[in-house]
């Protein structure tokens, strides 16, 4: 069920009339069915898979803080990390482990073939596996009391609205506001709607439109000039972001209309000044839940230099090996790694602040970044890293025979409109900026959203490129 | 704030009023193009319908040819022809079938000249692989987008979120191999395979077709392998899709005096018995007769023209319903005689 379809736009209206009709006791049970429900359209088998990982999860916590000894402490943690990151491998990496070996054995005159297990990646393994986990490691840190409730924990588990893309929450942040008696609030309602509304906007109608140009030249890039493999790499970087984005911010706007603020994943990235200000602007849950989980236990910042670069290094070659299993991600990742390294480098031995106006160098160190986070793309969007080499060749050189495709203007428009939000949204998010508008503004700005929804998104059914992650 | 009455009211007429506007902009402006685009068939209608006085309504099998062959005439020019005092026009998409060809009559204009309809009857596209068939989401979305009963706009939104039958390959594979595993075939004689899963997997794994080195001749159990999975079912009437739209069309043209002309499309009996065996020609029998006795109870005039051709006359190694075009002339000769009888009954 996908939040662009119509079983959606009739499934979350239900929800929400049930959850503020039934008395509070029994909100969580309607709101795990629900959750459990919308999660079975994909696959029913995998609800099985999520309620495994739920009910140990739960118990192995409780087992924890019962736990006096450190060693059966640990013991608990590293059974959580074998069957959490144990099953997540199985699905998402199998393949991906075998096949590596098998190539990484071929030079050495070995060869096997990888046993081709049939499985399907369930949808947002990674996002529920990392939210879980992040509750068990606070569990064993001492940091969070493990819940006493098995339907809350399911609950936190499975919250449709963020299940199968994130935000990536907190269980603090998230349980709570959880159990929470929430009264009808029509503000919440106006607000969630706005969200929701803008959040179908720029998945509908910038994402799922540029997404026709950029998988046209991504799919056979030999045939097209290098301008047009340029304007693919600029509107696949738009592409990814709307459609994040988009999603993101429906979950944002399902939640608040039943009392739940999640956390905000983006905050107009693209308008970063460096790369370490993009990743505080992108998908902000997971890279504060890698901070948090993997770059601080690794010593943070807080080590010698070397240390230092090889624990950025470590921590965005994972961030990048989360999003999916191929070695393309990892190469993304190294690279934002690498761009971060040599910035922080080049931050501490010129002051270019001194050379050029304030306002002008913002400007330019946004482009700087923005230029280097769209190459990255290229590996991020290819199939193998030998097509993402291929790409960069082409973008050079082109073929002699290759033929130029003219993007749709209109393609052009939606780029711009959405270059032209993120500048208006820079400071607000849209539900607080369009509340600063007069009414006239308000419903023109309303209009122009389902105008575009309705009658100019895109139809070629593209799914969230974050649900196979 | 608490909204009162007034305020909701204000807003859900501003909708309304929104929606009208949206429905006037868009059907002045990109609607055509859409639905060019993504309903290319009613193009067909509008171009052909008004001078038109036979309308053949086909998959593939109509235009389909190879360019070595002596002819590439369709079968519906071979009846035009032949039929002189009549315009004779077709509209032919591969995979199409009687849903589609249903969605097509509905929208045929009041003022249409069409008088007959020559309406293709497919064996293959009673199977569940045609009937689950990949292409159908593209025919789900054709038959939205001709909803003549709501406005464009609505057709629009409809379509922006998915409300059709969207699925995705993956689901429409798990529907048609979910039908070859639990539909139970029965023979009046004793076989051993039950389901069309097992049958095909047993012949997969038979060595029964060997070439003259030895070697196993994966060409022909390819070929075997989709014979049984075209032609491995039984038609419960009660319950199969198309049969329920066969009957619509039924209903439909003794509404609009239309006269109708099932064909049903000569099939490949001697490979079929060459290569898997008796079974198949029993079952691709059972089926045209179970149609043929169906629909001329209603009133219809059935072609059962299932077992026409011998294999010389197809394409394909592969089951098709496409014909050399001496093949092709032998159905049109057979549809242009059905006519003139049924012209003669007339008089």
């Amino acid at each position: 069920m996908l939040f662009n379809s119509y079983q959606f736009i009739l499934f979350l209206p239900l929800v929400v009339i049930f959850y503020y009709l039934l008395p509070h006791r029994f909100r969580w049970i309607l709101l795990l069915v629900a959750s459990y429900f919308f999660y079975m359209s994909w696959e029913i088998r995998y609800a099985l898979l999520i309620l495994f990982t739920t009910v140990f999860n739960f118990y192995l916590a409780k087992w924890m803080k019962r736990q006096e000894s450190p060693r059966r402490r640990k013991i608990g943690i590293w059974s959580v990390f074998i069957v959490n990151f144990g099953i997540l491998f199985f699905f998402k990496y199998f393949h991906f482990i075998t096949d590596s070996i098998a190539a990484a054995a071929i030079p050495f005159g070995l060869e096997f073939k990888s046993p081709g297990l049939k499985v399907l990646l369930p949808v947002g393994i990674s996002f529920y596996t990392f939210q879980t986990l992040s509750y068990m490691i606070e569990v064993y840190q001492k940091k969070q009391e493990p819940e006493e409730h098995l339907g809350y924990f399911a609950l936190y588990v499975v919250y449709f609205p963020q299940l199968v893309a994130g935000p990536i929450e907190r269980y603090n942040r998230l349980t709570p506001q959880l159990k929470e008696y929430h009264i009808f609030n029509f503000e919440n309602l106006r607000k969630g709607l706005l969200l929701i509304l803008f959040g179908l906007f720029v998945k509908m109608l910038v994402a799922d439109n540029l997404a026709v140009y950029v998988d046209q030249i991504f799919e056979s890039p030999e045939k097209y000039q290098s301008t047009n493999l340029l304007t693919a790499v600029l509107f696949y970087s738009y592409q990814i972001y709307a459609d994040f984005f988009g999603y993101s911010i429906i979950a944002v706007g399902a939640a608040l209309i039943m009392g739940v603020h999640l956390m905000d994943n983006f905050k107009t990235p693209y308008l970063s000044a460096s790369i370490n200000e993009f990743w505080k602007r992108w998908h902000i849950s997971l890279s504060t839940w890698f901070k948090d989980y993997l770059f601080i236990p690794l010593g943070g910042s807080r080590v010698s230099a070397l240390r230092l670069h090889l624990n950025i290094l470590i921590v965005f070659a994972v961030s990048g090996l989360w999003h999916g299993a191929n070695w393309t991600f990892v190469i993304w990742g190294v690279l934002h790694s690498l761009y971060y390294l040599i910035e922080n480098l080049l931050t501490k031995l010129i002051n270019i602040n001194t050379l050029v106006g304030e306002k002008f160098l913002w400007i330019i160190k946004v482009l700087l970044t923005f230029l280097l986070v769209s190459f990255a793309w290229i590996f991020f969007r290819s199939e193998t890293i030998a097509d993402a080499f291929t790409y960069i060749q082409l973008i050079f050189k082109s073929k002699t025979e290759a033929q130029f495709l003219t993007p749709d203007f209109t393609f052009w428009i939606y780029l711009l409109m959405m270059i032209g939000l993120d500048i208006l949204l820079y400071r607000k998010r849209f539900d607080e900026w369009i509340s600063t508008k007069n009414w006239l503004i308000r419903w023109i700005v309303y209009a122009v959203m389902l105008y575009g929804i309705i009658a100019l998104s895109g139809v070629n059914n593209m799914p969230f490129i974050y649900f196979q992650f | 704030m608490k909204p009162n009455f007034n305020y909701i009211a204000i807003r859900v007429l501003a909708l309304i009023g929104l929606m009208i506007l949206f429905n006037l902009i868009y059907t002045n402006t990109t609607w055509n193009s859409e639905r060019s685009q993504h309903a290319d068939l009613k193009d067909s209608l509008d171009k052909y319908g008004p001078e038109t006085d036979i309308l053949f309504l086909s998959s593939s099998s109509n235009y389909f040819f190879l360019a070595k062959d002596t002819s590439h005439k369709m079968i519906s020019e071979m009846v035009d022809i032949q039929l002189p005092e009549f315009r004779v026009n077709a509209i032919h998409k591969g995979y199409m079938h009687a849903g589609m060809f249903l969605t097509l009559l509905e929208n045929l204009p009041d003022t249409t000249n069409i008088s007959q309809l020559i309406i293709e009857m497919n064996l293959r596209s009673f199977g569940p692989f045609w009937v689950y068939s990949e292409v159908e989401t593209r025919y789900s979305i054709q038959q939205l987008l001709m909803d003549e009963n709501y406005p464009p706009i609505l057709r629009r939104l409809a379509f922006a979120f998915d409300f059709y039958d969207n699925k995705t390959n993956a689901e429409r594979k798990k529907q048609y191999v979910g039908e070859w595993k639990s539909n139970k075939l029965s023979f009046p004689w004793e076989f051993e395979y039950e389901y069309v899963q097992q049958w095909d997997q047993a012949l997969a794994k038979s060595g029964r077709y060997l070439k003259e080195d030895g070697k196993w001749d994966w060409d022909k159990i390819g070929q075997a392998c989709n014979i049984v999975k075209a032609f491995g079912f039984h038609i419960d009437t009660t319950s199969h899709p198309r049969v329920a739209d066969f009957d619509a069309i039924v209903e439909l043209a003794n509404k609009r005096s239309l006269q109708l002309y099932f064909v049903i499309m000569p099939e490949d009996y001697e490979k079929a018995n060459n290569l898997v065996g008796k079974e198949i020609p029993w079952l691709m029998d059972q089926a045209a007769e179970l149609l043929e006795k169906r629909y001329t109870s209603q009133g219809v005039k059935v072609l059962n023209l299932a077992d026409l051709l011998g294999a010389e006359y197809f394409y394909e190694p592969y089951p098709t319903e496409h014909y050399l075009s001496s093949g092709k002339k032998m159905i049109a000769d057979s549809i242009v005689v059905a006519i003139r009888s049924g012209m003669n009954q007339n008089k």
